[in-house]
C-alpha cells in the first residue's frame, strides 16, 4: 500500500479585507503598489468569535460533502496549527468529535507555519505505509489575524485567515506517490518571525502591550506577530533553491520532469523572484493567492485545489511542494497526482 | 556591473523613479523603504549572485553606500 492525496477542500472565513480597504487605512501606499509586490487582493479574516477549530472543521465538512469519504473513514487526524483554541487540549482532538470522527481514530496538533503542509504529508505517509492508518485527515488551520496589531501595514496586506482539509489514504501501487522529502531547520531565525508573548516564555504584561512605531511606519506591541520581511526573504533565497536541488538529486529527477511546482505561496514578488532563480518555466509554476493572501500552511494545498480546478493538474502528474518560513522551518517534497 | 548600470538597475526599484540620479543622494529622501530593501536584495542576488545582508544593506545611507555593498562587499 502507499499513501497517496485522495482529494483537497479549503475555507476561507467570510469577512474580507480588500487591497482597496487596506490602502484607504494607510494612504501612503497605493493599492497598486501593495498588489505589485504582494499579489494579494483579498485576504479573509476570522470572526472575533472564530477560531481555527472552526475553520478546520468547515473544510473538513467539504472534504466530507464532496463524497470522497465520510466522518467514520477517518481513522486520524493531523492538525497543524500555530493558533490553537487552547493551550490544551489538542484542538485535534475538539476536532474529531465535533466532525463525528471514531473514538478509534489517532488526533494530534503539530506547531508549524509555511512549511507545515509538507511535513504533514510526510507525517501522513509514514502512518500510512508503516501500517497505522489508512485515511488520514490533514488539517491545515490558521488565525494569525489574532496575531497582527491593526496598524502593522506590514503584515496585515499579506497574511489572510484560512483552512485546509487534505485527505491522504492508503492505495494500491507499486511505486511511491508521495515523497521523497527533504527537511531543514535553522533556529537562529527563531525571532524574525515571531509573537514574542503569550506563551510560557514571557507572559503578557502592560509593558508588553506598549504600541511601538518602527522605522517603517508601522505598529505594533509584543504581544503580536512580528516579522523582519527583509530577513525571511534572505533566508528565503538560500534555503529554496538550495532545497529543490537536493530533492532533484535524492530522487533522480530533473526539473523538466517535474510537471507542477507548487511552493508555499509567501506573497507573488518573492515567488516570481524564486521561479526565476530555479528556473522554472511559467506554465508550471503556481501562484494561487490573490483571492486569500499568504495563509501559512494552507497556502500549498489551496494552490493545488486551484491548479486541480483549472486543468493544470491531470492524474499522474508529479508536483514538487516547497514549505518554507516561521522557525525557521523548511521542507521540499514530490507528491504524484492520482 | 558599473556604476551607470547600477543607477539604472536602482532606478527600477524605486517607487518614483529621481531624475538624475547621482548615487550621492541620501536614501531616506528617495523613498526607500522596507518593500525596496527586498527589491534591492533581490535585484542583487539576481543581477550579481550575491546575497546581501539585510542588516548590512540597512547600515548604508545613501545610493553609492548600496553601490559599494554590492559591488565589493565593503
Amino acid at each position: 500500500m502507499k499513501a497517496a492525496i485522495r482529494a483537497i477542500e479549503y475555507y476561507l472565513p467570510e469577512k474580507a479585507v480588500t487591497t482597496e480597504q487596506l490602502s484607504a487605512e494607510f494612504p501612503e501606499w497605493s493599492v497598486q503598489k501593495i498588489d505589485e509586490k504582494t499579489g494579494i487582493q483579498a485576504r479573509h479574516i476570522a470572526g472575533e468569535d472564530e477560531c481555527s477549530s472552526d475553520l478546520a472543521v468547515a473544510a473538513a465538512q467539504k472534504l466530507f460533502a464532496s463524497g470522497v469519504c465520510a466522518a467514520h473513514d477517518i481513522d486520524y487526524v493531523l492538525l497543524c496549527t500555530q493558533s490553537p483554541d487552547y493551550f490544551l487540549p489538542t484542538t485535534a482532538c475538539l476536532i474529531q468529535d465535533r466532525l463525528g470522527i471514531p473514538t478509534s481514530a489517532g488526533a494530534l496538533d503539530f506547531n508549524l507555519g509555511c512549511s507545515g503542509f509538507v511535513y504533514g504529508l510526510g507525517l501522513a505517509q509514514g502512518l500510512i505505509e508503516s501500517g497505522q492508518a489508512a485515511n488520514v485527515l490533514l488539517l491545515t488551520a490558521e488565525t494569525y489575524s489574532k496575531f497582527i496589531h491593526p496598524r502593522d501595514r506590514s503584515v496585515r496586506t499579506i497574511f489572510g485567515d484560512a483552512a485546509a482539509a487534505t485527505l491522504v489514504s492508503a492505495v494500491e501501487a507499486d511505486a511511491p506517490l508521495i515523497g521523497p522529502f527533504v527537511f531543514g531547520t535553522d533556529g537562529r531565525g527563531a525571532n524574525n518571525l515571531i509573537v514574542p508573548t503569550g506563551g510560557l516564555r514571557r507572559a503578557r504584561t502592560a509593558e508588553t502591550a506598549r504600541e511601538i512605531t518602527d522605522d517603517s511606519g508601522s505598529v505594533r506591541t509584543q504581544d503580536h506577530l512580528f516579522m523582519d520581511g527583509a530577513e525571511i526573504f534572505n533566508f528565503t533565497l538560500k534555503a529554496v533553491p538550495q532545497s529543490v536541488c537536493q530533492l532533484l538529486e535524492r530522487s533522480r529527477k530533473t526539473l523538466e520532469e517535474i510537471d507542477l511546482f507548487v511552493f508555499h505561496q509567501a506573497n507573488r514578488y518573492m515567488l516570481e523572484h524564486l521561479r526565476r532563480k530555479i528556473k522554472v518555466p511559467q506554465d508550471k509554476f503556481c501562484v494561487a493567492m490573490s483571492h486569500c493572501g499568504n495563509t501559512v500552511s494552507s497556502t500549498i494545498p489551496i494552490a493545488l485545489k486551484h491548479a486541480q480546478l483549472e486543468g493544470r493538474l491531470k492524474p499522474g502528474d508529479l508536483t514538487m511542494l516547497v514549505g518554507f518560513g516561521v522557525g525557521y522551518s523548511w521542507a521540499a517534497g514530490l507528491a504524484r497526482w492520482v | 556591473m558599473d556604476h551607470a548600470q547600477f543607477l539604472a538597475e536602482f532606478q527600477k526599484i524605486l517607487e518614483n523613479p529621481v531624475d538624475g540620479l547621482k548615487g550621492s543622494e541620501r536614501l531616506e529622501d528617495i523613498g526607500w523603504d522596507s518593500l525596496a530593501l527586498m527589491s534591492f536584495i533581490a535585484m542583487v542576488d539576481e543581477q550579481l549572485g550575491r546575497e546581501l545582508s539585510p542588516r548590512d544593506v540597512s547600515r548604508c545611507e545613501t545610493v553609492d553606500d548600496l553601490y559599494q555593498l554590492a559591488t565589493n562587499g565593503a
